[in-house]
Formats: C-alpha cells, structure tokens, sequence
C-alpha cells in the first residue's frame, strides 16, 4: 500500500475513533451502556491477570511451605508473648467494657446488614488512573451497581460485569459518590471521590461539629449501599463555602492493598422507586 | 508471521504488565509497556505497521485503565503512525534513538490523554510531573534495552550464518 494511502486511512482511522470517543463521552466509561469493544477487551485480557495471579499465588504458596518450617517456632514464640500481651489488655480495658457496651447499643441500628457476602478475587487494580476502578473474579455472575466491601469498610460498586469477571468503581473514582453520615451528629452528606485514593464529603453545614477522627459511615439513602457500612474517618476539615464544611475523608479501605473483597448480595432497588429517567 | 509475532508480543508484554502490577503496585504508573510494544513495532515496521499496532496496543491498554475505552487506542495510533513515519526519514539503528523516541513519546501521550480528557470529559487532570518523569524514562530505557538485546541477537545470528557458509565452502 503506498504512503499516501497509508496517511488517508491513518486520518480516517483517527476521525473513526474520536467520532467514537466523543459519542459515549457523555455516558461515563462507567455506565452501563458500555460498548461491546469495551467488554470484548476486558473478556480477553482478564484471564490473562487472573493467570497471573494464580502462579504468583503458587510460587508464593511454595516459598511459604519451604520457609514455613523455619519459622514455625519462632512464630509460635511470638504468638505466646501475644497471648500475655492481650491477656493483659484485656484487664486494661475491663474499665471501658460498659461504654463499650453502650456505644455497641447506639451503633445496633447501623449494623444490620441485609443480605449475604460473596467473596471475590481481585484480579487487576487500576493504579494507573490512580486507583479509580478494579477488576474482580467472583466465580459466579455479579451484577451492576452490587456494592463491594471488605471487612475494614466500602470499596465501591460494580459497574459492568462481564461473565464471571466484574468492573468496580472504586470510591475514589472521580464519578463515584455514597450517601453518607457522620457518626455522632447523624448529620448526612455525599462522599465522592476526589482522585488519587483521596475522599471528600460534602454538604455538611457549617453550624455541624465535626471532630478529626470522626467515623463516616454509608446513610443508606442512594439506593445502592446499606446503612452502616465504615466510609473512613474524618482527615481534616476546613471552612468551605457559606453554607457548608469542607472535610476530606481518610478511606477505611487501604486500596492499593486489596487483595480480596466481598459482594454483598441483597435484593435490589425497586426500579418502580426510582425517579423518573434514572437508569437503573 | 509478522502479525503472528506482534499478537505474541502483545500477549507477554499484557503478562509482564500484570506480574509487575502484582509485585509491586505502583508499576503501571511507573512504565507502560504497550507503549514501549507500539514505538518497537512502529520503529521496525512500516507505518501502516505501527499504526495499527498502536491502534491494537492501545486498545488492549484501555481494557485495563479506568478511563473512557478508546483513549489510549486513539493516542498509541498517533503515536504508532508518527513514530513509523519518523523512522523512514531518520535512521533507528542506535538504542539511544529508541530511548530518546520514548522519552518524547511517553510525553506526547500524557499530553494527548490530557487534553483528549479536558475536550471530551470536561476533566482536567493533568499527570503528577514526577510519575510522568518516572514513566518516560522507564519507557525509554526499556525500549533501549529491548532493542539493543534484539540487535545482538540479530548479529549473533548473522555471524552464525556467516560461518555455517564459510564451513560449507570449505568442504
């Protein structure tokens, strides 16, 4: 093929794909309406992660068996130290069990968890967009906008599933917001993401006290999360406009460290509840 | 067998992504391969090549990144075609070429992928400027080192060759 036909497709080639690009730009790459090029990708290039990540974990498996015997004692020295260690804790916080107790009362109400946690394998993390989105193995079929968790809080949301593998967006997407409330004040806002694993919460007014450390938890207002579920905790807060605080959020989940997180099967929202136009 | 080739690159070069994204996480961040595959694949081939090479690359990067699909099949085209078109007027027979080559184009990329995002996404987020630093000469040098490897093993084979005819013409 000469050149000059070479540069006419290259130029047609690139008017295709901005056409493309500027047509589900409106739709984020999040959305539903995913292209099928888009799954077609991710359905041949997930095994590949996921055979990745099998033979580390066999490698690792193997270089664990052969040092285990090694560190066997030592590890159970260390374990017995532990265990005086926590004994003498726990006479320590012998004090503190009632308001333990009473604190436990006030939280009972956030705690329900409706439905069952379904383990899944993280097999890529996207730390290239600064942690904005994962893809997870779950074995059997997630669905969209299933929230994500792990025992130490809220990861996100799946956003497009594609046979037994699925897309998360993580809360630190740009694109990603939780009805969410402060512990103590039971004062609710929306967290969004605001890009490099950081997290913001926004419209709590300003006459609200926010102390450093506070607990953020899910409100159970958005359709998609439960009530209850650990957001982070309060990193600072500045005046920010008139009306309301501006408080950056520290994530509960550590993000680049995911490894392993749940699916939390639970019925979904009523589309016969949703307002009008919005997708389900 | 050329396409055959590139497809078989692409697939260690997704493995390679996915064990150094394992072993140590801030690797993506730190170099991309698929564009390192596109700049050696345009900087041999023909444009037509590297073109559809970077189109392919790109693409299957875009499976990965959490950005809208098509950006960086997009921006690896350009970068595929401009890179293939470079070396028919200049002479790539040096590592260093290569890794100057990717150094500029590691910057190309992230300017594209920027300015692709501010038009389409209304989203400005331009790349911290010591991860870019990192990536371009992460890029450059394994692109450096990937060819000069190649040449060597080239001129090993021809030397062989070489001798295997001498042997002949002795006998």
């Amino acid at each position: 093929m000469s050149e000059r036909r070479i540069a006419w497709l290259f130029v047609t080639l690139l008017t295709v794909q901005l056409v493309l690009l500027a047509s589900r730009a409106p739709a984020p790459a999040h959305a539903s309406g995913e292209s099928l090029l888009a799954a077609t990708g991710l359905r041949l290039v997930a095994p590949l992660g996921r055979l990745v990540g099998a033979v580390g974990d066999g490698l690792g498996s193997v270089r664990a068996g052969i040092r285990l015997r090694r560190t066997l004692l030592e590890e159970n020295r260390v374990l017995h130290q532990e265990v005086e260690r926590l004994r003498l804790e726990r006479v320590r916080l012998g004090g503190l069990e009632r308001e333990v107790e009473h604190l436990a009362e006030a939280l009972a109400e956030v705690r329900q968890r409706p439905g069952e946690l379904r383990p899944a394998q993280v097999v890529y993390l996207d730390q290239k967009s600064w942690l904005q989105t994962m893809v997870i193995y779950s074995g059997k079929s997630a669905e969209e906008d299933q929230p994500v968790l792990t025992s130490t809080g809220l990861v996100g949301r799946v956003v497009k599933v594609v046979g037994p593998y699925a897309r998360v967006e993580m809360l630190s997407h740009p694109d990603a917001g939780v009805g969410a409330m402060l512990e103590s004040s039971r004062r609710q806002g929306v967290v969004r993401g605001a890009g490099g694993g950081r997290l913001e919460l926004d419209y709590i007014s300003r006459q609200t006290e926010v102390a450093l450390g506070e607990r953020v938890l899910t409100a159970g207002i958005d359709g998609v999360y439960p009530a209850g579920i650990l957001i982070g905790t309060v990193a600072s807060v500045v005046p920010g406009d008139e009306l309301s605080h501006h408080i950056e959020v520290a994530p509960a989940v550590d993000f680049p460290a995911l490894r392993q997180v749940f699916l939390l099967d639970r019925p979904g929202f009523p589309d016969e509840l949703r307002p009008a136009g919005e997708a389900p | 067998m050329k396409l055959l080739r590139f497809f078989a690159a692409l697939a260690l070069v997704t493995l390679l992504h996915f064990a150094g994204t394992r072993l140590l996480p801030d690797f993506p961040r730190a170099i991309d391969l698929f564009l390192v595959a596109t700049v050696l694949t345009a900087a041999g081939g023909g444009s037509l090549a590297g073109m559809l090479g970077g189109m392919v690359a790109g693409l299957t990067c875009d499976a990965l990144s959490g950005r809208l699909y098509g950006l960086y099949g997009f921006t690896d085209t350009i970068i595929g075609y401009g890179t293939a078109r470079m070396a028919q007027r200049l002479i790539f027979d040096r590592a260093g070429v290569i890794l100057v080559t990717l150094v500029i184009a590691t910057f190309v990329q992230h300017g594209i992928l920027t300015a692709l995002e501010f038009g389409l996404l209304e989203r400005f987020e331009p790349p911290d400027p010591l991860w870019w630093t990192v990536e371009a000469l992460a890029n450059g040098l394994t692109g450096g080192i990937c060819f000069a490897l190649s040449g060597t093993a080239n001129r090993a084979q021809a030397r062989r060759q070489e001798r295997v005819e001498k042997l002949r013409l002795k006998k």
